[in-house]
């Protein structure tokens, strides 16, 4: 099957503001290949969010989707409620950065996570908390079956994360979607749930969107990366390749501040000013306010185009681009 | 009074937190923090790391005297060229005097700003009663030192950015001209492209002002990029203290090849980002 597992093209989300209607994504394409990892980078506002949304179509109160998502050929954006709901939770697993919205805090873990199975998947409901126990047991829960048994506010926050990994993987999807995975959990946690979700790729041929800001950790459980910002993709291409020599001054900018890259004290290569708020956009390439490499010419707004091997840049002067 | 001396001790410090009582029966205390002791050197920054739970932010809280400890002892330095003593031997009025100058600054700005303050109401509690003698003048050259602007003292929390905000409680926390500051994650709630921002700042002005900082952080690289000494905290036990350099190139104690393993997992093959944060070079 040549056709890739989800097809984004063309996403705009427009959510109402103080100031009227306005577009947070603006024209979105992307791909995410069978058993693929494509990682979203991209700060606060800058629509990596609202973009992985789309895909259930699970937009939040006040925004409304234009464009098209295809999962598995299907239009998502135009699909009957009652057809996304049997994807959801089935075709597609999501994990939110916050760990405890996903759970039901008057019910117990183990029977959380074997509803699904028995709802989407009709198991017998003694042998689906059977496998929820051993999923607890595969992510490295300490005393699996007392965190079975406990209720969500009487496990720590990465417990509850693992267990909400878990409910997401029950019904064995072909898409998980973990949007923040890590921001609230601590690194030992982290781990155990990014490495659970390799595993899991390596068998099943899982495939995996990982929402993040953070780039790094992105070489390690990504395949492919897209660096969005202020609601647009800057820039798109295989992960290693992407790190190593950015082709656009943005995803270069994030590199240069981590702290891993320089020498102690050295100075970060920090970039200034903020991600620029809904209302307030510049017109043209959005980044060039921030940009040291911004010219005339980025006063006209820069399209996604092809810049070298299988990758693709929206800024001018993609190959004026200097390594790290 | 050189640059080595302490300005803040702790000795064999133990806090118990007691569990809420459950149907009238009280539960055995947890024992957060168990015989901690450190100190903390004139201009020199301590990283405290360890798992989420481990009792870092107990540590902070007791080292600033917002813990009652059930035994051991917290020393400041009561005043600047002054040995540390025992904050319990400190009358109200002395300790009132020393306070300002051990400040923190949290992880999230926008919790511990007044969301009906402006900057210009945060900075003038901050330089206490009466304000400062030279008026708004003290409170924009803050702000000014802090990379924020005249502009920003008629704003309140909810109309700066995230960045901002961060610099706002840095402003706040140097009104008192302090000899320490706590930073519990200063930058983890802060978005990329800002963190480098920010952590620059706080770079500068320590040069500037012979800050000590007690970090706070899950962020091994930050830990390798700041830090002089470290302290591996588990389960209320410091397991591991000394040279950061030393301790993330040639860890001793299992916990912290655990945090340094985890830390491998997660960012692996980052190009030019060392697995292991790199030795750190001295200035």
């Amino acid at each position: 099957m040549n056709e890739p597992l989800l097809t984004i093209r063309g996403l705009v989300a427009t959510v109402s503001t103080a100031f009227g209607r306005a577009r947070a994504v603006e024209g979105v394409d992307l791909d995410l290949d069978r058993g693929g990892a494509l990682a979203l980078v991209g700060e606060s506002g800058s629509g990596k969010t609202l973009t992985a949304l789309s895909i259930t179509n699970l937009a939040p109160a006040g925004v409304a989707y234009t464009g098209s998502v295809r999962f598995e050929g299907v239009e998502m954006l135009t699909l009957a409620e009652r057809e996304l709901e049997r994807r959801r939770g089935r075709a597609i697993g999501t994990v939110f950065q916050d760990t405890g919205a996903a759970l039901d805090p008057l019910r117990r873990v183990a029977e959380q996570i074997a509803e699904p199975a028995v709802h989407h998947l009709g198991l017998d409901p003694a042998v689906a908390r059977q496998r929820a126990l051993l999923a607890l047991e595969r992510l490295a829960v300490p005393d699996p079956a007392r965190a079975a048994r406990a209720f969500p506010h009487e496990l720590s926050g990465g417990m509850r994360q693992r267990a909400t990994l878990a409910l997401a993987l029950s019904c064995s999807p072909r898409l998980l979607v973990l949007d923040e995975p890590t921001s609230a959990l601590d690194p030992s946690s982290a781990a155990a749930v990014l490495s659970l979700v390799r595993d899991l790729r390596a068998e099943s041929g899982l495939a995996l969107l990982l929402v993040t800001h953070d780039l790094g950790l992105v070489a390690a459980h990504a395949d492919r990366v897209a660096v969005m910002y202020a609601g647009r993709v800057v820039e798109e291409g295989p992960a290693r390749a992407l790190l190593e020599r950015p082709a656009h001054p943005y995803t270069l900018g994030l590199l240069r501040s981590l702290p891993a890259r320089v020498a102690r004290g050295a100075k970060l290569g920090a970039i200034p000013g903020a991600p620029p708020p809904l209302d307030a956009r510049p017109s043209g390439c959005a980044f060039r306010t921030r940009c040291p490499m911004a010219r005339a010419r980025c006063e006209e707004r820069p399209p996604l185009e092809p810049a070298g091997d299988d990758r693709r840049s929206a800024c001018w002067f993609a190959r004026e681009v200097p390594a790290p | 009074m050189n640059s080595s001396d302490p300005i803040l001790l702790a000795h064999d410090l133990v806090v118990e937190h007691r569990r809420a009582a459950t149907f009238g029966r009280g539960e055995p205390a947890v024992r957060a923090l168990d015989g901690v002791s450190l100190e903390v050197r004139r201009g020199e920054v301590l990283a405290i790391v360890g798992e989420s739970g481990a009792g870092k932010s107990t540590l902070v809280r007791a080292l600033l005297a917002l813990e009652r400890p059930r035994s051991g002892t917290v020393a400041w330095s009561p005043a600047p060229e002054r040995s540390p003593v025992d904050v319990r031997t400190l009358t109200a009025r002395e300790l009132r005097a020393a306070r300002p100058r051990f400040q923190v600054v949290f992880q999230d700005p926008l919790a511990s700003l007044d969301p009906r303050w402006t900057a210009r109401a945060t900075l003038n509690e901050a330089f206490g009663a009466g304000g400062h003698p030279n008026g708004e003048a003290a409170g924009v050259e803050l702000l000014e030192r802090v990379g924020l602007a005249r502009e920003h003292l008629g704003r309140l929390p909810h109309e700066m950015s995230g960045g901002q905000r961060q610099r706002l409680c840095l402003a706040r926390a140097l009104a008192t001209r302090p000899d320490l500051i706590a930073l519990d994650e200063p930058v983890a709630a802060l978005d990329a492209s800002v963190q480098a921002q920010v952590l620059e700042l706080l770079v500068d002005l320590r040069r500037e002002r012979g800050l000590a900082y007690v970090l706070v952080t899950h962020d091994l690289a930050l830990v390798a990029w700041l830090a002089d000494r470290v302290a591996v905290l588990d389960r209320g036990r410091i397991v591991e203290q000394g040279d950061a350099r030393e301790v993330l190139s040639a860890p001793q104690h299992a916990t912290t090849r655990a945090l340094l393993q985890a830390r491998r997992e997660l960012v692996d093959t980052v190009p030019g980002t060392t697995s292991t944060p790199s030795p750190p070079r001295s200035r």
